[in-house]
């Protein structure tokens, strides 16, 4: 399409270091250049971040998956990308080495803009270490046709205790420049046994804030209020089930 | 030009052989345009206009000239001398003519006009080149909204006086009767979205000069080559004879690909320059900027009833959007005026007034795409057929039952004119209601919508205009009259080769029609082989316009009519039997009542070709008949589709669960493909009505130039489609063969939008903005302020 | 070999193996999927010279010289092409998916081509065709 003329390009495919995933003492480690496809069939993810082999399923089409890497999705930035999502959801840390050397940088403060990060200029993501997922997760999205990027999407984490929620994590995507941690609604969840009307209130507590732009596929308007069905949703199969 | 009605025995017609183009596809065999490689060829590249409307003031084309491996730039500077550019006018009162210049000169119209061309040694340089060429433009104020546009303000082609090419009125009856003593009064002003075929193949173009024969050759991505070489001919001044345009492998068309582009003289005229193939290859941005657009309606409609339900007038006032030019041949009209001209369809409408509106904006030229005029008034009319049936109590099949011409009323001349000779509407809706299990759905709907998931039913009723030629054409406003023909010839070894006008874009006529041509002549289908896509062949109009089969097959078999009486008759003294006795089956010629007496067909043609001493004085041997056809009247196809949806009342997403088609095409040659044509338009349909949207800025900018942002449906939001055939023959073709093909993209979106209605009755939406957004479902979920008031 | 030229255009220009087509250039429509090292992917967003020393296959190797192969077969079967522009990269997606999963539900069809669009046939004849080849009961008559 003509959008950028780099002069130079690098391939990192041929890096074995920089791809598998490998799961030691509680955190899985995957290399910046393991497909999503590769991501989306590994016994490791599957069993210890249900969230995230959750989430590829939205990721584009088998097709795409098969070239997609993990890393390339998260140093692209992309606010209605899925993986993204899930990095900040399941507390991931960002190992990016360069000139300086290697360092490590939390999701959460990973993403700082539409299609911007915190790699800096001649540094290279390599590895991605998220910690085994706590609790139930959910995933929801919608798109405008399946495979599409998101209109809004939305992560839940529960923690349930002795019918109490004892641990909260909601995020939102598509919603802003990078993903956004709905702390309000986590809060209406904290200590709340699980029910329609606590789904209900931390769905519109997670929505009310919220200032997404408008795009030609939804309005802002559109996005808050479905963030909000999204959370709740969200929160009630996060609860119901083992996903 | 119809009178003598050939008969047909069918053997191999209504039956789904399979289709002898595939085998070619399926390996990677089949050659399109891009697949086409010649000696010396050059690869052309268009620089673009990235405003709506400004003056071009000048332009720099030095640095791309001076690029290694340019071979030439050119701007309209160069163009507008050789060839003015697309002439598009039509013979009727008041209709004004536009011309689309091959490179734009001093003024730019659309996002997307040309502006510069560069010829190169590869596509890739080409680009580049483009990249350097500076070009300094003046912007002017676009003309973005069409109704603005009719009012008033600037005028977008400034070669014109206002913003309109044609404003006419149709009135029959006394619709303000009609209005004060109906019992329920229906009104809605439904705007439609603009939207393109996008065919998977984007165009293409490659010509080929040779100075030495003064021949030039053209390869392009059309569905109609004669008509491209007649228009070149004439525009470019070039001899006819000279010039061979021929239309390969065409990968989809739907209407957008039977127009004259400005691609396709551009690359003529840049062999003509440089003597050397120009090849000319669009991308995908390109197609969704200027391969033209479809179907941007505003209808403002009312429908007047009876307290039985019984439709007593339709007014209709449609302001169409046709952006910034003419497409040759179909003009603006072929949107603004073709829905109106059929908007009665299958039912009874004893007053109504079509006023119709052609508009001017700055946007890409409106062209033809499957359904031509009809998607969008088809929505307002089936939506306001619901509503009226809501307020009266009656089904959607009920109130349709009691409107559509009965059994009884054959042959019916609408109030449009339109005279329907058969039809089996009465049928369509029973068989319909039946398909779907509305009752059985009814009970499904009631506990869904207890549970908070709500399902909906949507109907709509449709006619085709099919087989288009002249009367056809005129029928629908038209001025135009079509010529075509098929040549039948017999080879030495009683081997068939068809060759015809009608070309194919995917429709498999090669082996339709070959069915037709085998039962026609009494041959094997392994025996038969049919040709088109070259204006080296017979002449006519190509394909569109569900004018394939009817066309393709009324020539062939009156080509094959006259071949059958002269082996018939040369038979008759080999046989010693009468010729009227005689009958031709699978290759043999048999003495009806004598198994006995028969003789192979390649034994006829043998002695025809090579006699064993000289032939009877008078006795002419070609084997070879070239015969035209153009139906007699307008051939109407019918049926109905109905869409079962669920809606997600709060996120907007809507799910076509399934999808019912009822077809009478007359006569059906081969099942498969029919069906092919409508599960294929149905997918074409959800797009229509859900997903597509070509969607313009308040600078005339287009947002959505790519497939990430202009929506195609996938395999996850197609349903599959349960399709059931009547067939009720045409009084007038040969066979009775209807055309068919457009149906789903003039129906289909009516039926998901009324199903849409119907799951969200609970919140009494009525959409009347398309397509069919998460936005505006959550908007109708809210409360959607539908007008009640029958005011127009 | 100029590093810029997609395998796309490179597979079509240099070797002029036109089976395999363009219809967007941006990685959407999958009417230019091949199988790299038997993995589906779109040539037209792969760099040819990212291809280097991969196995390569394209619409023009599915079928031996004189015969369709058993996928081909059921897509003239069942009628699962019109136009034919798309047909290649919905040939090789499925030749990967049931290389993959030679026994899949409709539904699991329905998602494997949903990355390849399709303007003719509506998609319903696509699936079945895969659903015979498969030759599973469960994919033929969910």
């Amino acid at each position: 399409m003509r959008l950028t003329a780099p002069s130079v390009l690098v391939d990192l495919a041929d890096l074995s270091d920089l791809s598998g995933i490998e799961v030691r003492a509680g955190v899985v480690r995957i290399g910046a250049m393991t497909t999503q496809a590769e991501c989306a069939s590994s016994p490791i993810i599957r069993a210890q971040l249900p969230l995230m082999h959750e989430a590829l399923s939205f990721v584009a089409h088998p097709v795409v998956r098969n070239r997609g890497t993990i890393g390339g999705s998260l140093a692209h930035g992309d606010p209605a990308a899925e993986m993204p999502v899930v990095m900040v959801a399941l507390g991931a840390t960002i190992r990016a080495t360069g000139p300086a050397g290697e360092r490590s940088i939390p999701a959460a403060e990973f993403f700082i803009g539409p299609l911007t990060t915190a790699l800096a200029p001649g540094e290279v993501l390599t590895h991605v270490d998220i910690p085994v997922q706590r609790g139930t997760w959910a995933f929801e999205e919608v798109s405008r046709r399946h495979g599409d990027f998101a209109l809004v999407m939305a992560a839940v984490g529960l923690d349930i205790q002795s019918g109490k929620i004892d641990w909260a994590r909601v995020l939102l995507g598509a919603v802003s420049d990078r993903p956004v941690r709905a702390h309000d609604a986590e809060a209406a969840l904290a200590g709340r046994p699980i029910d329609a009307a606590t789904a209900r209130t931390a769905g519109d507590a997670a929505s009310k804030g919220l200032n997404p732009s408008s795009d030609i596929h939804a309005s802002g308007q559109y996005r808050r209020q479905v963030a909000g069905v999204l959370v709740r949703r969200a929160i009630l199969r996060a609860a119901g089930g083992t996903k | 030009m119809t009178d003598v009605l050939p008969l047909i025995t069918p053997r191999l017609i209504g039956t789904s052989v399979l289709r002898s183009e595939d085998p070619r596809l399926l390996t990677g065999n089949g050659e399109f345009v891009a697949d086409i490689f010649l000696p010396r060829m050059l690869h052309a590249c268009v620089l673009r206009s990235p405003h709506a409307r400004a003056m071009i003031k000048s332009i720099d084309t030095s640095a791309a000239a001076s690029m290694p491996g340019v071979h030439l730039v050119w701007t309209g500077a160069d163009t507008s001398p050789r060839c003015t550019g697309i002439a598009a006018g039509l013979d009727i009162e008041g209709f004004k003519g536009t011309v689309q210049p091959v490179l734009a000169t001093t003024t730019v119209r659309y996002v997307g006009e040309g502006i510069a061309v560069v010829v190169a040694d590869s596509r890739h340089i080409a680009e580049d080149a483009c990249d350097l060429i500076q070009v300094d433009y003046e912007p002017l104020p676009a003309v973005v909204d069409a109704e603005a546009a009719l009012a008033g303000g600037p005028i977008a082609n400034d070669t014109l006086a206002d913003n309109v090419i044609l404003e006419r009125a149709h009135t029959v009856g006394d619709l303000d009767l009609a209005f004060a003593t109906a019992a329920v009064t229906v009104a809605g002003r439904f705007v439609n979205n603009r939207y393109a075929a996008a065919p998977i193949e984007c165009r293409g173009s490659i010509a080929r000069y040779e100075w030495t024969s003064n021949q030039l050759t053209l390869w392009t991505a059309t569905q109609v080559p004669h008509f491209i070489r007649s228009t070149i001919a004439k525009s470019m001044r070039f001899p006819e004879h000279n010039l061979e345009v021929i239309a390969p492998d065409v990968g989809g068309g739907f209407g957008q690909k039977a127009n004259l582009f400005a691609e396709e003289l551009l690359v003529c005229l840049l062999s003509l320059e440089l003597k050397r193939p120009v090849k000319w290859i669009e991308d995908r941005r390109e197609n969704l900027m200027t391969a033209t657009h479809a179907k941007q309606q505003i209808n403002d409609m009312a429908l007047a009833f009876d307290a039985d339900g019984r439709l007593l007038a339709l007014r209709d006032r449609v302001d169409g959007d046709g952006g910034a030019y003419n497409t040759y041949p179909w003009t603006h009209l072929i949107e603004a005026m073709a829905g109106t001209s059929s908007i009665t369809s299958v039912y009874k409408v004893p007053a109504l007034h079509t006023h119709f509106a052609a508009i001017v904006t700055n946007k890409c030229p409106v062209g033809a795409y499957r359904g031509i005029g009809c998607t969008a008034p088809q929505i307002a009319r089936e939506a306001l057929f619901d509503r009226a049936g809501r307020e009266l109590g009656l089904s959607p099949f009920e109130i349709r039952r009691r409107n559509v011409v009965q059994p009884g009323d054959f042959p019916y001349t609408a109030a449009t004119g339109l005279v329907h000779h058969e039809g089996s509407f009465l049928e369509t809706v029973d068989t319909l209601e039946k398909v779907v299990g509305y009752e059985a759905f009814l009970d499904r709907q009631k506990k869904a919508r207890a549970a908070g998931v709500y399902l909906g039913l949507g109907v709509s009723l449709f006619s085709e205009v099919s087989g288009i030629g002249t009367a056809a054409a005129y029928a629908v406003g038209f001025p135009v009259s079509t010529h075509d023909t098929s040549t039948v010839r017999i080879e030495p070894t009683g081997k068939v080769v068809v060759t015809t006008s009608i070309t194919s874009q995917g429709q498999g006529q090669h082996t339709s029609l070959a069915q037709v041509t085998a039962d026609a002549l009494g041959v094997r289908m392994e025996d038969v082989v049919v040709r088109s896509g070259s204006t080296s062949q017979t002449y006519g109009h190509g394909t569109w316009g569900g004018r394939g089969a009817v066309i393709g097959a009324g020539s062939i078999m009156r080509a094959v009519q006259v071949l059958r009486e002269k082996i018939l008759d040369f038979a008759s003294d080999m046989l010693e039997a009468a010729s009227e006795d005689l009958l031709i089956e699978n290759g043999q010629i048999l003495v009806a009542g004598s198994p006995d007496r028969s003789v192979p067909l390649a034994r006829i043609t043998e002695e025809i070709y090579f006699p064993a001493k000289a032939h009877k004085p008078g006795f002419d041997p070609t084997l070879e008949v070239t015969a035209a056809y153009d139906p007699a009247g307008v051939v109407l196809s019918s049926g109905g589709h109905a869409a079962i949806v669920e809606v997600d009342s709060e996120t907007g997403l809507i799910k076509l669960e399934k999808f019912f088609a009822v077809e009478d095409c007359g006569l059906v040659i081969n099942p498969m493909i029919v069906e092919g044509q409508i599960r294929g338009g149905v997918a074409q349909a959800i797009g229509a009505a859900v997903l597509e949207d070509l969607i313009y800025d308040e600078n005339g900018q287009l947002l959505t130039t790519t497939f990430m942002d202009y929506l195609l449906p996938t395999s996850m939001e197609v349903p599959d489609v349960d399709v059931t055939h009547i067939e009720t023959p045409s009084a007038f073709t040969p066979g009775g063969i209807k055309g068919m093909g457009e149906s789903a993209m003039i129906s289909a979106p009516a039926a998901i939008v009324n199903a849409v209605n119907d799951a969200l009755s609970p919140f009494g939406a009525f959409i009347q903005r398309f397509p069919l957004t998460p936005d505006r479902i959550l908007e109708a979920v809210a409360g959607n302020p539908a007008p009640a008031s029958p005011a127009l | 070999m100029d590093v810029r030229i997609t395998l796309a255009d490179w597979l079509r220009d240099e070797l002029q193996l036109t089976g395999t087509k363009l219809g967007c250039e941006h990685g959407v429509c999958g009417a230019c999927t091949v199988l790299v090292d038997g993995k589906a992917v779109r040539s037209c967003l792969m760099l040819a010279v990212q291809a280097g020393g991969r196995s390569i296959l394209t619409v023009e190797g599915l079928s031996a010289q004189s015969s369709l192969n058993p996928l081909q077969s059921a897509f003239q079967k069942h009628h699962a092409l019109q136009c034919g522009f798309c047909t290649a990269g919905f040939l090789m997606t499925c030749t990967a998916f049931l290389n993959d999963n030679p026994h899949p539900t409709k539904v699991e069809i329905r998602e494997a081509i949903s990355g390849n669009l399709c303007r003719c046939t509506g998609y319903q004849t696509i699936i079945e065709a895969v659903a015979d080849v498969a030759g599973h009961a469960e994919a033929r008559q969910q």
